[in-house]
């Protein structure tokens, strides 16, 4: 059956997605993919507020890093981060135009609970807020401190020397407090 | 009085992230040095207030099952690729039939053996998940499984699936192309073999 095949028609069939068969590649995705997307959610659902949201970013991240190839860490994160402030920046447009638009759906304030919601609320949105203005390193920074990360994993993920990372978080927290203190004054 | 301590490692001070030999001088300086100290007091306050606003963002609970929607990607990339791999093959083909001459596969020789291959190839073909590859058995009717056999062991990501008469019996098969335009796996279809 070698040899001198004609080729008598010639039709598109289907197309196909192939899982590479290199083993140390698609481990390696895998390996990333459960370490990492778990706490990429967790770090954007503190940062937007919404988890839908946030695996959506994820996902597309995620995909991203698949086309890829080889992936590094400070990328997907950064690239994360970014992502989730765009998100965040957006998400408060479209809230203030809800407001201005009368959507606001919890007015009253003689309902105690309602009012206490509503007032913590207001300081999600100013966390959100500051966050959303902090450079992207520093937001991921404190994010991730938040989430309970150790320094050494800190310095991994965002490519830093581990001992920059005491620095970095420093600078971090006393940017996150001016920026705070210069939009909303000192009503902390 | 000895060195003071920067910022940065009073911040990692604090959160005791320092070695264990570095900790036990930073609390022996904090002890004897009032400019440390109050730089420290500084930093454990507003460390403290920057933590109180983050824990205001509520950490949700982990997802239970990652979505399997990050492989979505490969889709594209397979797009991409295998319209890419279609012009190329439609341009490499189409003058031939012109012609009416005898075409031969745009293959190197050896991809060319439908023979079964000595060595089980490793090539796996799978839109959904990965299932070994088997030899097709000629006289096997037309079936739609995701079966096909590798031509070599190299590893390859998306392709493009010809449905080709084959050879003066006019054998059906599927032949997968890369994007390069080399055929690299096949499986054949129908019963027209005998």
């Amino acid at each position: 059956m070698t040899g001198d095949f004609v080729i008598k028609s010639v039709q598109p069939a289907e197309e196909i997605v192939l899982i590479p068969a290199g083993p140390d590649r698609r481990a390696g995705f895998d390996a990333l993919f459960r370490e990492h997307y778990p706490r990429v959610v967790a770090m954007l659902a503190r940062l937007t507020g919404n988890r839908a949201q946030a695996e959506e970013i994820a996902s597309d991240v995620f995909c991203k890093v698949s086309q890829r190839g080889p992936a590094d860490l400070p990328w997907i994160y950064r690239v994360a981060t970014n992502a989730g402030l765009d998100a965040l920046r957006s998400n408060a447009r479209r809230r203030r135009q809800e407001e201005a638009a009368g959507v606001e759906t919890v007015r009253s304030a003689e309902n105690r609970n309602a009012l206490e919601e509503m007032l913590r609320r207001e300081k999600r949105d100013r966390v959100r807020t500051v966050l959303g203005e902090l450079k992207p390193r520093d937001a991921q920074m404190l994010l991730l401190r938040a989430e309970g990360w150790a320094y050494r994993e800190l310095a991994e993920t965002l490519g830093i020397h581990p001992g920059s990372v005491g620095t970095i978080l420093a600078r971090a927290e006393a940017e996150f407090e001016r920026k705070f203190r210069a939009r909303y004054g000192d009503d902390v | 009085m000895k060195e003071c301590w920067s910022e940065g490692d009073l911040r990692a001070y604090l959160d005791r992230e320092l070695a264990p030999e570095a900790m036990e001088r930073a609390t022996a300086h904090l002890a004897e040095c009032s400019t440390c100290s109050e730089l420290y007091e500084t930093i454990s306050a507003r460390a403290a207030m920057v933590s109180g606003w983050m824990d205001e963002l509520t950490p949700l609970p982990a997802p239970a099952i990652a979505p399997r929607r990050a492989w979505a990607g490969w889709k594209w990339v397979a797009s991409a690729l295998a319209a890419a791999a279609a012009v190329i093959l439609a341009i490499v083909l189409m003058p031939h039939r012109a012609q009416r001459q005898p075409v031969r596969p745009r293959i190197a020789p050896a991809t060319a053996v439908l023979e079964p291959l000595p060595v089980e190839p490793t090539v796996q073909v799978a839109a959904v998940r990965p299932r070994p590859v088997r030899r097709p058995a000629s006289h096997r009717p037309a079936e739609r499984t995701e079966t096909f056999v590798a031509l070599d062991n190299e590893p390859f990501e998306a392709g493009w699936v010809v449905r080709m008469a084959l050879g003066p019996d006019q054998i059906q098969a599927d032949v997968v192309f890369s994007a390069d335009g080399r055929a690299r796996a096949y499986r054949l279809v129908g019963n027209s073999s005998n």
